[in-house]
Protein backbone atom coordinates (compact mmCIF):
# COMPACT_ATOMS: atom_id res chain seq x y z
CA UNK A 1 0.00 0.00 0.00
CA UNK A 2 2.00 2.94 -1.15
CA UNK A 3 0.62 5.29 -3.70
CA UNK A 4 -2.81 5.71 -5.11
CA UNK A 5 -2.83 7.73 -8.28
CA UNK A 6 -5.92 9.70 -7.45
CA UNK A 7 -6.34 12.60 -9.88
CA UNK A 8 -6.67 15.02 -6.98
CA UNK A 9 -3.61 14.19 -5.02
CA UNK A 10 -4.08 16.85 -2.42
CA UNK A 11 -5.26 16.76 1.13
CA UNK A 12 -7.39 19.79 0.60
CA UNK A 13 -10.96 20.87 0.73
CA UNK A 14 -11.11 21.49 -3.02
CA UNK A 15 -9.42 18.18 -3.75
CA UNK A 16 -11.77 16.28 -1.51
CA UNK A 17 -14.83 18.00 -2.94
CA UNK A 18 -13.77 17.49 -6.52
CA UNK A 19 -13.09 13.84 -5.83
CA UNK A 20 -16.52 13.51 -4.33
CA UNK A 21 -18.03 15.25 -7.35
CA UNK A 22 -16.14 13.59 -10.18
CA UNK A 23 -14.81 10.47 -8.55
CA UNK A 24 -16.69 7.21 -8.55
CA UNK A 25 -18.91 6.01 -5.77
CA UNK A 26 -19.90 9.20 -3.97
CA UNK A 27 -23.50 9.29 -2.76
CA UNK A 28 -25.87 10.81 -5.33
CA UNK A 29 -27.28 13.22 -2.74
CA UNK A 30 -23.86 14.72 -2.08
CA UNK A 31 -23.28 15.11 -5.77
CA UNK A 32 -26.66 16.77 -6.31
CA UNK A 33 -26.09 19.12 -3.38
CA UNK A 34 -22.66 20.09 -4.71
CA UNK A 35 -24.06 20.77 -8.16
CA UNK A 36 -26.91 22.82 -6.64
CA UNK A 37 -24.50 24.87 -4.58
CA UNK A 38 -22.39 25.49 -7.67
CA UNK A 39 -25.41 26.64 -9.67
CA UNK A 40 -26.65 28.82 -6.82
CA UNK A 41 -23.28 30.52 -6.41
CA UNK A 42 -23.04 31.18 -10.16
CA UNK A 43 -26.60 32.53 -10.22
CA UNK A 44 -25.83 34.71 -7.23
CA UNK A 45 -23.20 36.44 -9.32
CA UNK A 46 -24.60 36.48 -12.86
CA UNK A 47 -28.33 36.01 -12.07
CA UNK A 48 -29.39 39.63 -12.66
CA UNK A 49 -27.98 39.52 -16.20
CA UNK A 50 -29.92 36.39 -17.06
CA UNK A 51 -33.30 37.92 -16.25
CA UNK A 52 -35.55 37.64 -19.33
CA UNK A 53 -37.57 40.73 -18.28
CA UNK A 54 -36.90 43.87 -16.30
CA UNK A 55 -37.43 42.69 -12.71
CA UNK A 56 -38.64 46.11 -11.61
CA UNK A 57 -40.81 47.13 -14.63
CA UNK A 58 -44.43 47.54 -13.56
CA UNK A 59 -46.83 46.36 -16.29
CA UNK A 60 -50.50 46.53 -15.23
CA UNK A 61 -51.65 44.73 -18.38
CA UNK A 62 -49.57 41.65 -17.53
CA UNK A 63 -50.45 41.50 -13.85
CA UNK A 64 -51.06 38.15 -12.13
CA UNK A 65 -50.21 36.12 -15.24
CA UNK A 66 -49.92 32.41 -14.32
CA UNK A 67 -46.73 30.56 -15.30
CA UNK A 68 -46.63 30.12 -19.08
CA UNK A 69 -44.65 30.64 -22.25
CA UNK A 70 -44.22 34.41 -21.89
CA UNK A 71 -43.61 34.43 -18.15
CA UNK A 72 -42.18 31.06 -17.14
CA UNK A 73 -42.92 31.51 -13.46
CA UNK A 74 -45.81 33.97 -13.85
CA UNK A 75 -46.06 37.64 -12.82
CA UNK A 76 -46.98 39.40 -9.61
CA UNK A 77 -49.82 41.84 -8.92
CA UNK A 78 -47.97 44.72 -10.57
CA UNK A 79 -47.04 42.65 -13.61
CA UNK A 80 -43.38 42.08 -12.70
CA UNK A 81 -41.87 38.81 -13.95
CA UNK A 82 -41.35 36.39 -11.01
CA UNK A 83 -38.44 34.55 -12.67
CA UNK A 84 -36.62 37.81 -13.39
CA UNK A 85 -37.18 38.94 -9.81
CA UNK A 86 -35.90 35.61 -8.47
CA UNK A 87 -32.75 35.97 -10.55
CA UNK A 88 -32.32 39.60 -9.57
CA UNK A 89 -32.85 38.67 -5.95
CA UNK A 90 -30.32 35.83 -5.92
CA UNK A 91 -27.34 38.05 -5.04
CA UNK A 92 -29.35 39.86 -2.36
CA UNK A 93 -30.18 36.61 -0.60
CA UNK A 94 -27.23 34.34 -1.33
CA UNK A 95 -24.35 36.80 -1.49
CA UNK A 96 -25.46 38.53 1.69
CA UNK A 97 -25.70 35.14 3.39
CA UNK A 98 -22.21 34.32 2.13
CA UNK A 99 -20.97 37.70 3.38
CA UNK A 100 -22.52 37.04 6.78
CA UNK A 101 -20.93 33.59 7.09
CA UNK A 102 -17.53 34.73 5.81
CA UNK A 103 -17.62 37.62 8.27
CA UNK A 104 -18.73 35.57 11.27
CA UNK A 105 -16.29 32.76 10.42
CA UNK A 106 -13.33 35.15 10.17
CA UNK A 107 -14.20 36.78 13.49
CA UNK A 108 -15.10 33.47 15.13
CA UNK A 109 -11.94 31.67 13.99
CA UNK A 110 -9.80 34.63 15.00
CA UNK A 111 -11.31 34.80 18.50
CA UNK A 112 -11.05 31.01 18.83
CA UNK A 113 -7.38 31.04 17.81
CA UNK A 114 -6.61 33.78 20.30
CA UNK A 115 -8.51 31.92 23.03
CA UNK A 116 -6.67 28.69 22.26
CA UNK A 117 -3.26 30.35 22.41
CA UNK A 118 -4.06 32.74 25.24
CA UNK A 119 -3.46 32.14 28.93
CA UNK A 120 -6.29 30.53 30.83
CA UNK A 121 -7.85 33.75 32.17
CA UNK A 122 -8.12 35.38 28.73
CA UNK A 123 -9.55 32.19 27.27
CA UNK A 124 -12.15 32.12 30.04
CA UNK A 125 -12.97 35.81 29.56
CA UNK A 126 -13.44 35.37 25.81
CA UNK A 127 -15.65 32.34 26.27
CA UNK A 128 -17.81 34.10 28.91
CA UNK A 129 -18.16 36.89 26.37
CA UNK A 130 -19.45 34.51 23.70
CA UNK A 131 -21.84 32.99 26.23
CA UNK A 132 -23.43 36.38 26.85
CA UNK A 133 -24.02 36.77 23.13
CA UNK A 134 -25.26 33.21 22.83
CA UNK A 135 -27.83 33.65 25.59
CA UNK A 136 -29.71 36.09 23.32
CA UNK A 137 -31.49 34.33 20.44
CA UNK A 138 -29.71 35.36 17.25
CA UNK A 139 -32.90 36.45 15.47
CA UNK A 140 -33.77 38.79 18.33
CA UNK A 141 -30.21 40.08 18.45
CA UNK A 142 -30.21 40.68 14.70
CA UNK A 143 -33.60 42.45 14.83
CA UNK A 144 -32.46 44.64 17.71
CA UNK A 145 -29.16 45.54 16.09
CA UNK A 146 -30.81 46.39 12.77
CA UNK A 147 -33.23 48.65 14.62
CA UNK A 148 -30.31 50.47 16.22
CA UNK A 149 -28.33 50.72 12.97
CA UNK A 150 -30.07 52.37 10.02
CA UNK A 151 -32.22 49.65 8.39
CA UNK A 152 -30.45 48.58 5.20
CA UNK A 153 -28.97 45.44 3.74
CA UNK A 154 -25.54 46.37 5.10
CA UNK A 155 -26.81 46.76 8.64
CA UNK A 156 -28.63 43.40 8.37
CA UNK A 157 -25.34 41.81 7.37
CA UNK A 158 -23.48 43.50 10.22
CA UNK A 159 -26.20 42.55 12.69
CA UNK A 160 -26.17 38.94 11.60
CA UNK A 161 -22.40 38.72 11.75
CA UNK A 162 -22.61 40.02 15.30
CA UNK A 163 -25.30 37.46 16.06
CA UNK A 164 -23.45 34.50 14.59
CA UNK A 165 -19.75 34.84 15.37
CA UNK A 166 -20.00 33.73 19.03
CA UNK A 167 -21.30 30.29 18.09
CA UNK A 168 -18.56 29.92 15.47
CA UNK A 169 -15.96 31.03 17.99
CA UNK A 170 -17.04 28.47 20.56
CA UNK A 171 -17.24 25.59 18.14
CA UNK A 172 -13.94 26.50 16.52
CA UNK A 173 -12.24 26.78 19.89
CA UNK A 174 -13.37 23.27 20.78
CA UNK A 175 -12.18 21.98 17.40
CA UNK A 176 -8.80 23.68 17.87
CA UNK A 177 -8.47 22.39 21.42
CA UNK A 178 -9.03 18.89 20.14
CA UNK A 179 -6.54 19.27 17.29
CA UNK A 180 -3.98 20.69 19.70
CA UNK A 181 -3.92 17.44 21.66
CA UNK A 182 -3.10 15.29 18.62
CA UNK A 183 0.26 13.55 18.51
CA UNK A 184 1.55 15.54 15.53
CA UNK A 185 0.92 18.81 17.34
CA UNK A 186 2.66 17.41 20.43
CA UNK A 187 5.53 16.28 18.22
CA UNK A 188 5.86 19.80 16.88
CA UNK A 189 5.57 21.23 20.38
CA UNK A 190 8.49 19.26 21.74
CA UNK A 191 10.60 20.24 18.74
CA UNK A 192 10.19 23.76 20.05
CA UNK A 193 7.80 25.04 17.38
CA UNK A 194 6.42 28.41 18.49
CA UNK A 195 2.82 28.61 19.61
CA UNK A 196 1.94 30.87 16.69
CA UNK A 197 3.41 28.46 14.16
CA UNK A 198 1.73 25.58 15.98
CA UNK A 199 -1.57 27.32 15.39
CA UNK A 200 -1.01 28.52 11.82
CA UNK A 201 0.90 25.55 10.47
CA UNK A 202 -0.64 22.60 12.31
CA UNK A 203 -3.81 23.26 14.29
CA UNK A 204 -5.69 25.54 11.89
CA UNK A 205 -5.04 23.62 8.65
CA UNK A 206 -6.12 20.42 10.35
CA UNK A 207 -9.25 22.04 11.72
CA UNK A 208 -10.32 23.60 8.43
CA UNK A 209 -12.62 20.81 7.34
CA UNK A 210 -14.57 20.96 10.57
CA UNK A 211 -14.74 24.74 10.20
CA UNK A 212 -16.03 24.36 6.62
CA UNK A 213 -18.71 21.98 7.82
CA UNK A 214 -19.87 24.49 10.38
CA UNK A 215 -19.75 27.36 7.86
CA UNK A 216 -21.82 25.55 5.28
CA UNK A 217 -24.41 24.56 7.87
CA UNK A 218 -24.46 28.16 9.02
CA UNK A 219 -24.89 29.36 5.44
CA UNK A 220 -28.03 27.28 5.27
CA UNK A 221 -29.44 28.82 8.44
CA UNK A 222 -28.41 32.32 7.39
CA UNK A 223 -30.29 32.10 4.09
CA UNK A 224 -33.44 31.21 5.99
CA UNK A 225 -32.84 33.93 8.56
CA UNK A 226 -32.10 36.68 6.04
CA UNK A 227 -35.22 35.72 4.12
CA UNK A 228 -37.17 35.66 7.37
CA UNK A 229 -35.98 39.13 8.29
CA UNK A 230 -36.85 40.40 4.80
CA UNK A 231 -40.26 38.76 5.09
CA UNK A 232 -40.78 40.75 8.29
CA UNK A 233 -39.83 43.89 6.40
CA UNK A 234 -36.32 44.18 7.78
CA UNK A 235 -33.95 44.15 4.85
CA UNK A 236 -33.28 45.70 1.51
CA UNK A 237 -35.77 48.54 0.86
CA UNK A 238 -38.93 47.80 -1.20
CA UNK A 239 -38.58 47.52 -4.91
CA UNK A 240 -35.69 45.15 -4.38
CA UNK A 241 -36.46 41.54 -5.08
CA UNK A 242 -34.91 39.53 -2.30
CA UNK A 243 -36.65 36.22 -1.81
CA UNK A 244 -38.06 36.88 1.65
CA UNK A 245 -39.88 40.06 0.67
CA UNK A 246 -41.13 38.37 -2.52
CA UNK A 247 -42.97 35.84 -0.35
CA UNK A 248 -44.38 38.68 1.73
CA UNK A 249 -45.59 40.53 -1.39
CA UNK A 250 -47.36 37.43 -2.63
CA UNK A 251 -49.12 36.74 0.68
CA UNK A 252 -52.35 38.52 -0.26
CA UNK A 253 -52.66 36.47 -3.43
CA UNK A 254 -51.69 33.10 -2.03
CA UNK A 255 -55.05 31.49 -2.94
CA UNK A 256 -55.41 33.06 -6.39
CA UNK A 257 -51.83 33.60 -7.59
CA UNK A 258 -49.83 31.00 -5.64
CA UNK A 259 -46.80 31.34 -7.92
CA UNK A 260 -45.80 34.73 -6.53
CA UNK A 261 -44.90 33.25 -3.12
CA UNK A 262 -44.28 29.64 -4.04
CA UNK A 263 -41.22 30.07 -6.27
CA UNK A 264 -39.22 32.29 -3.92
CA UNK A 265 -40.20 29.90 -1.15
CA UNK A 266 -38.87 26.98 -3.18
CA UNK A 267 -35.70 28.90 -3.98
CA UNK A 268 -35.05 29.51 -0.28
CA UNK A 269 -35.75 25.87 0.55
CA UNK A 270 -33.49 24.52 -2.18
CA UNK A 271 -30.68 26.91 -1.26
CA UNK A 272 -30.88 26.14 2.46
CA UNK A 273 -31.07 22.41 1.79
CA UNK A 274 -28.17 22.39 -0.67
CA UNK A 275 -25.78 24.26 1.62
CA UNK A 276 -26.81 22.10 4.56
CA UNK A 277 -26.25 18.90 2.58
CA UNK A 278 -22.83 20.04 1.43
CA UNK A 279 -21.89 20.48 5.07
CA UNK A 280 -23.00 16.92 5.70
CA UNK A 281 -21.05 15.73 2.67
CA UNK A 282 -17.83 17.31 3.92
CA UNK A 283 -18.40 15.76 7.31
CA UNK A 284 -18.94 12.32 5.81
CA UNK A 285 -15.84 12.61 3.64
CA UNK A 286 -13.76 13.35 6.71
CA UNK A 287 -15.34 10.78 8.95
CA UNK A 288 -12.96 7.82 8.98
CA UNK A 289 -15.86 5.49 9.77
CA UNK A 290 -17.64 6.40 6.54
CA UNK A 291 -15.65 3.73 4.76
CA UNK A 292 -14.38 5.93 1.98
CA UNK A 293 -11.44 7.29 3.91
CA UNK A 294 -8.07 5.95 2.88
CA UNK B 1 31.74 4.50 32.82
CA UNK B 2 30.51 6.98 30.28
CA UNK B 3 29.03 10.36 31.03
CA UNK B 4 25.53 10.61 32.51
CA UNK B 5 23.47 12.45 29.89
CA UNK B 6 20.08 12.52 31.55
CA UNK B 7 19.59 12.09 35.24
CA UNK B 8 16.11 11.51 36.59
CA UNK B 9 15.92 11.83 40.35
CA UNK B 10 12.89 11.32 42.56
CA UNK B 11 10.48 11.94 39.70
CA UNK B 12 6.93 11.98 41.01
CA UNK B 13 3.80 12.72 39.01
CA UNK B 14 0.27 12.72 40.36
CA UNK B 15 -2.93 13.03 38.38
CA UNK B 16 -5.34 14.04 41.12
CA UNK B 17 -5.11 11.22 43.64
CA UNK B 18 -3.58 8.80 41.17
CA UNK B 19 0.16 8.54 41.57
CA UNK B 20 1.42 7.78 38.05
CA UNK B 21 5.10 8.08 39.04
CA UNK B 22 6.43 7.71 42.54
CA UNK B 23 10.02 8.67 43.24
CA UNK B 24 11.42 7.32 39.97
CA UNK B 25 15.17 7.65 39.58
CA UNK B 26 17.51 6.44 36.85
CA UNK B 27 20.38 7.58 34.74
CA UNK B 28 20.78 7.57 30.99
CA UNK B 29 24.44 7.22 30.06
CA UNK B 30 26.02 8.40 26.83
CA UNK B 31 25.90 5.77 24.11
CA UNK B 32 23.75 3.23 25.90
CA UNK B 33 20.34 1.85 25.05
CA UNK B 34 18.32 1.81 28.21
CA UNK B 35 15.09 -0.16 28.31
CA UNK B 36 12.12 1.01 30.33
CA UNK B 37 9.64 -1.81 30.76
CA UNK B 38 6.42 -2.36 32.62
CA UNK B 39 2.85 -3.35 31.99
CA UNK B 40 0.25 -0.95 30.59
CA UNK B 41 -0.38 1.94 32.96
CA UNK B 42 2.88 1.55 34.82
CA UNK B 43 3.90 5.11 33.93
CA UNK B 44 6.36 4.59 31.08
CA UNK B 45 4.84 7.21 28.81
CA UNK B 46 4.54 9.61 31.71
CA UNK B 47 8.30 9.41 32.26
CA UNK B 48 8.87 10.33 28.62
CA UNK B 49 6.27 13.08 28.67
CA UNK B 50 7.98 14.63 31.68
CA UNK B 51 11.34 14.36 29.93
CA UNK B 52 10.14 16.24 26.85
CA UNK B 53 8.08 18.78 28.74
CA UNK B 54 4.64 17.62 27.62
CA UNK B 55 3.86 16.95 31.28
CA UNK B 56 5.09 18.79 34.34
CA UNK B 57 6.28 16.59 37.17
CA UNK B 58 4.75 17.08 40.61
CA UNK B 59 8.20 16.86 42.13
CA UNK B 60 11.62 15.52 41.31
CA UNK B 61 14.48 16.62 39.17
CA UNK B 62 15.49 16.11 35.57
CA UNK B 63 19.04 17.09 34.73
CA UNK B 64 20.75 17.13 31.36
CA UNK B 65 24.55 16.90 31.52
CA UNK B 66 24.42 17.98 35.13
CA UNK B 67 22.18 20.97 34.54
CA UNK B 68 18.81 20.88 36.27
CA UNK B 69 16.25 21.68 33.55
CA UNK B 70 14.12 23.64 35.99
CA UNK B 71 17.03 26.00 36.56
CA UNK B 72 18.39 25.95 33.01
CA UNK B 73 18.84 29.09 30.95
CA UNK B 74 16.82 29.55 27.77
CA UNK B 75 19.85 28.66 25.68
CA UNK B 76 20.48 25.48 27.68
CA UNK B 77 16.86 24.48 27.28
CA UNK B 78 17.06 25.09 23.53
CA UNK B 79 20.11 22.88 23.39
CA UNK B 80 18.26 20.18 25.33
CA UNK B 81 15.27 20.35 22.98
CA UNK B 82 17.62 19.95 20.05
CA UNK B 83 19.71 17.16 21.61
CA UNK B 84 16.76 15.12 22.85
CA UNK B 85 14.27 13.97 20.23
CA UNK B 86 11.30 11.67 20.58
CA UNK B 87 9.74 8.87 18.53
CA UNK B 88 6.05 8.35 19.16
CA UNK B 89 4.28 5.05 19.44
CA UNK B 90 1.76 5.58 16.69
CA UNK B 91 3.22 6.73 13.38
CA UNK B 92 -0.31 7.19 12.05
CA UNK B 93 -0.96 10.13 14.32
CA UNK B 94 2.47 11.62 14.90
CA UNK B 95 2.90 13.00 11.37
CA UNK B 96 0.83 16.02 10.37
CA UNK B 97 -1.56 14.72 7.66
CA UNK B 98 -1.59 18.09 5.91
CA UNK B 99 2.13 18.33 5.41
CA UNK B 100 4.21 16.71 2.73
CA UNK B 101 7.10 14.53 3.85
CA UNK B 102 9.43 17.33 2.74
CA UNK B 103 7.68 19.82 5.02
CA UNK B 104 7.59 17.33 7.88
CA UNK B 105 11.29 16.59 7.64
CA UNK B 106 12.25 20.21 7.25
CA UNK B 107 10.39 21.51 10.25
CA UNK B 108 12.82 20.57 13.05
CA UNK B 109 15.71 22.17 11.17
CA UNK B 110 13.68 25.32 10.55
CA UNK B 111 12.81 25.53 14.23
CA UNK B 112 16.37 24.89 15.41
CA UNK B 113 17.72 27.29 12.81
CA UNK B 114 21.18 27.62 11.37
CA UNK B 115 20.70 25.27 8.41
CA UNK B 116 20.84 26.73 4.91
CA UNK B 117 18.29 25.51 2.39
CA UNK B 118 21.01 23.40 0.78
CA UNK B 119 22.14 21.87 4.04
CA UNK B 120 18.56 21.02 4.89
CA UNK B 121 18.03 19.30 1.58
CA UNK B 122 21.32 17.43 1.84
CA UNK B 123 20.55 16.13 5.31
CA UNK B 124 17.05 15.09 4.31
CA UNK B 125 18.23 13.23 1.22
CA UNK B 126 21.09 11.58 3.08
CA UNK B 127 18.83 10.26 5.84
CA UNK B 128 16.07 9.40 3.40
CA UNK B 129 18.39 7.10 1.49
CA UNK B 130 19.97 5.74 4.63
CA UNK B 131 16.58 4.69 5.96
CA UNK B 132 15.40 3.20 2.72
CA UNK B 133 13.07 5.86 1.38
CA UNK B 134 13.22 7.61 -1.96
CA UNK B 135 13.49 11.20 -3.03
CA UNK B 136 10.17 10.99 -4.84
CA UNK B 137 8.49 10.28 -1.50
CA UNK B 138 9.20 13.84 -0.41
CA UNK B 139 6.24 15.36 -2.20
CA UNK B 140 3.76 12.86 -0.81
CA UNK B 141 1.55 13.03 2.21
CA UNK B 142 1.75 10.65 5.21
CA UNK B 143 -1.45 8.87 4.19
CA UNK B 144 0.39 7.41 1.20
CA UNK B 145 2.77 5.42 3.38
CA UNK B 146 2.57 2.20 5.32
CA UNK B 147 3.06 2.11 9.08
CA UNK B 148 6.68 1.01 8.80
CA UNK B 149 7.47 3.71 6.26
CA UNK B 150 5.81 6.31 8.44
CA UNK B 151 7.80 5.30 11.47
CA UNK B 152 10.95 5.58 9.37
CA UNK B 153 9.87 9.09 8.36
CA UNK B 154 9.39 9.89 12.05
CA UNK B 155 12.89 8.57 12.79
CA UNK B 156 14.37 10.67 10.00
CA UNK B 157 12.53 13.71 11.35
CA UNK B 158 14.08 13.13 14.75
CA UNK B 159 17.56 12.62 13.29
CA UNK B 160 17.63 15.72 11.05
CA UNK B 161 18.85 17.97 13.85
CA UNK B 162 21.64 15.59 14.92
CA UNK B 163 20.29 14.72 18.36
CA UNK B 164 22.29 12.93 21.02
CA UNK B 165 19.36 11.21 22.69
CA UNK B 166 16.30 9.47 21.25
CA UNK B 167 13.34 8.83 23.50
CA UNK B 168 11.31 6.03 21.93
CA UNK B 169 7.86 5.33 23.34
CA UNK B 170 6.99 1.82 22.14
CA UNK B 171 8.08 2.75 18.61
CA UNK B 172 7.08 -0.55 17.02
CA UNK B 173 4.09 -1.73 19.03
CA UNK B 174 1.63 -0.08 16.62
CA UNK B 175 3.26 -1.73 13.60
CA UNK B 176 2.62 -5.01 11.86
CA UNK B 177 4.72 -7.77 13.36
CA UNK B 178 6.31 -8.26 9.95
CA UNK B 179 7.85 -4.77 9.92
CA UNK B 180 8.65 -4.49 13.62
CA UNK B 181 12.02 -6.18 13.27
CA UNK B 182 12.94 -4.03 10.30
CA UNK B 183 12.29 -0.79 12.20
CA UNK B 184 14.06 -2.12 15.30
CA UNK B 185 17.10 -3.04 13.24
CA UNK B 186 17.17 0.42 11.71
CA UNK B 187 17.01 1.99 15.15
CA UNK B 188 19.86 -0.22 16.34
CA UNK B 189 21.95 0.53 13.24
CA UNK B 190 21.40 4.26 13.56
CA UNK B 191 22.28 4.07 17.23
CA UNK B 192 25.60 2.39 16.40
CA UNK B 193 26.40 4.63 13.44
CA UNK B 194 25.59 7.91 15.14
CA UNK B 195 26.54 6.94 18.67
CA UNK B 196 23.04 7.75 19.85
CA UNK B 197 21.80 7.30 23.36
CA UNK B 198 18.37 5.73 23.47
CA UNK B 199 15.71 5.41 26.10
CA UNK B 200 13.56 2.60 24.79
CA UNK B 201 10.12 2.14 26.29
CA UNK B 202 8.44 -1.19 25.71
CA UNK B 203 6.19 -3.71 27.31
CA UNK B 204 7.67 -6.42 25.11
CA UNK B 205 10.57 -7.87 27.07
CA UNK B 206 11.94 -9.80 24.12
CA UNK B 207 12.39 -6.56 22.18
CA UNK B 208 14.16 -4.95 25.11
CA UNK B 209 16.49 -7.90 25.47
CA UNK B 210 17.40 -7.66 21.81
CA UNK B 211 18.08 -3.95 21.83
CA UNK B 212 19.09 -2.77 25.26
CA UNK B 213 22.13 -3.03 27.47
CA UNK B 214 20.44 -1.98 30.69
CA UNK B 215 16.85 -2.06 31.79
CA UNK B 216 14.62 -0.32 34.33
CA UNK B 217 11.48 -2.14 35.44
CA UNK B 218 8.56 0.08 36.32
CA UNK B 219 5.46 -1.09 38.18
CA UNK B 220 2.62 1.18 39.27
CA UNK B 221 4.95 4.16 38.95
CA UNK B 222 7.65 2.63 41.11
CA UNK B 223 11.05 1.39 39.95
CA UNK B 224 11.01 -2.28 40.92
CA UNK B 225 14.43 -3.15 39.64
CA UNK B 226 17.22 -1.78 37.48
CA UNK B 227 20.36 -3.34 36.11
CA UNK B 228 22.02 -4.79 33.06
CA UNK B 229 19.87 -6.93 30.79
CA UNK B 230 21.84 -10.03 31.80
CA UNK B 231 21.33 -9.38 35.51
CA UNK B 232 17.65 -8.59 35.29
CA UNK B 233 16.76 -11.32 32.82
CA UNK B 234 19.11 -13.90 34.28
CA UNK B 235 18.41 -13.41 37.98
CA UNK B 236 15.45 -11.12 38.53
CA UNK B 237 15.41 -9.76 42.07
CA UNK B 238 11.90 -8.38 42.20
CA UNK B 239 8.89 -10.69 42.22
CA UNK B 240 7.20 -8.42 39.70
CA UNK B 241 10.05 -8.81 37.22
CA UNK B 242 9.80 -12.58 37.50
CA UNK B 243 6.10 -12.33 36.75
CA UNK B 244 6.78 -10.19 33.72
CA UNK B 245 9.41 -12.62 32.48
CA UNK B 246 7.19 -15.64 33.05
CA UNK B 247 4.39 -14.00 31.11
CA UNK B 248 6.55 -13.86 27.99
CA UNK B 249 8.46 -17.09 28.59
CA UNK B 250 9.22 -18.69 25.28
CA UNK B 251 6.70 -21.45 24.64
CA UNK B 252 7.97 -24.95 25.20
CA UNK B 253 7.80 -26.54 21.73
CA UNK B 254 6.95 -29.98 23.07
CA UNK B 255 4.12 -28.74 25.27
CA UNK B 256 2.90 -26.67 22.37
CA UNK B 257 2.79 -29.73 20.07
CA UNK B 258 0.88 -31.73 22.69
CA UNK B 259 -1.62 -28.90 23.12
CA UNK B 260 -2.24 -28.72 19.37
CA UNK B 261 -2.69 -32.46 19.07
CA UNK B 262 -5.26 -32.41 21.88
CA UNK B 263 -7.13 -29.59 20.19
CA UNK B 264 -7.21 -31.42 16.86
CA UNK B 265 -8.55 -34.52 18.58
CA UNK B 266 -11.32 -32.43 20.20
CA UNK B 267 -12.22 -30.91 16.85
CA UNK B 268 -12.32 -34.34 15.23
CA UNK B 269 -14.60 -35.61 18.00
CA UNK B 270 -17.05 -32.77 17.35
CA UNK B 271 -17.28 -33.68 13.68
N1 LIG C 1 -3.29 13.12 31.42
C1 LIG C 1 -3.60 12.18 32.33
N2 LIG C 1 -4.58 12.40 33.22
C2 LIG C 1 -4.89 11.47 34.15
N3 LIG C 1 -4.28 10.30 34.29
C3 LIG C 1 -3.29 10.01 33.42
C4 LIG C 1 -2.90 10.94 32.39
N4 LIG C 1 -1.89 10.39 31.69
C5 LIG C 1 -1.66 9.17 32.23
N5 LIG C 1 -2.50 8.95 33.27
C6 LIG C 1 -2.50 7.74 34.12
O1 LIG C 1 -1.20 7.53 34.59
C7 LIG C 1 -0.89 6.14 34.61
C8 LIG C 1 0.35 5.88 33.80
O2 LIG C 1 0.07 6.12 32.44
P1 LIG C 1 1.13 5.94 31.28
O3 LIG C 1 0.48 6.38 30.02
O4 LIG C 1 2.39 6.61 31.66
O5 LIG C 1 1.33 4.36 31.28
P2 LIG C 1 2.17 3.48 30.26
O6 LIG C 1 3.11 2.70 31.08
O7 LIG C 1 2.74 4.33 29.18
O8 LIG C 1 1.07 2.51 29.69
P3 LIG C 1 0.90 1.94 28.20
O9 LIG C 1 1.78 0.73 28.10
O10 LIG C 1 -0.55 1.56 28.14
O11 LIG C 1 1.25 3.01 27.24
C9 LIG C 1 -2.11 5.43 34.07
O12 LIG C 1 -2.84 4.93 35.16
C10 LIG C 1 -2.87 6.51 33.35
O13 LIG C 1 -4.25 6.24 33.43
MG1 LIG D 1 2.44 4.48 27.06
Amino acid sequence: MTIDNAPFDRVSFVGVLSRRLFGRGGPVVDRLALVMVGILLVLAVVGPWLAPHDPYAVDPIASLEPPGAAYWLGTDDTGRDVLSRLLAGAPLTILSAVAVVVGSTIIGVFVASVATLAPRWLDDALMRCTEIFLSIPSLVLALGLTAVLRPSLTSIIIAMVMALWPATARITRNILRETMTSAYVEAAKIMGVSRLRLMLRHALPNSLDAIYVHASMELSGTIVMISGLAFLGVGAPPPSADWGSMIAQGQDFITTAWWISLFPGLAITVAALAFGLVGGAIRRINDPTSGRAQ
Amino acid sequence: MSEVLIEVAGLTKRFGILSALDNVSFELRAGEVLGLVGESGSGKSTVIRCLVGLAQQTSGRIAYRGIDLAAATAAERRQYRRDVQMIFQDPYSSLDPRMTVQQILEEPMLVVGGFSARQRQERILHLLHRLGLKEEHLSRYPKHFSGGQRQRIAIIRALTVEPKVLLCDEPVSALDVSVQAQVLNLLRDMQKELGLTILFVAHDLAVVKYLCSRVVVLHHGIVEEAGTVDEVYGAPKAAYTRELLDAVAEPDPQAERARRAARLKRLAAIR
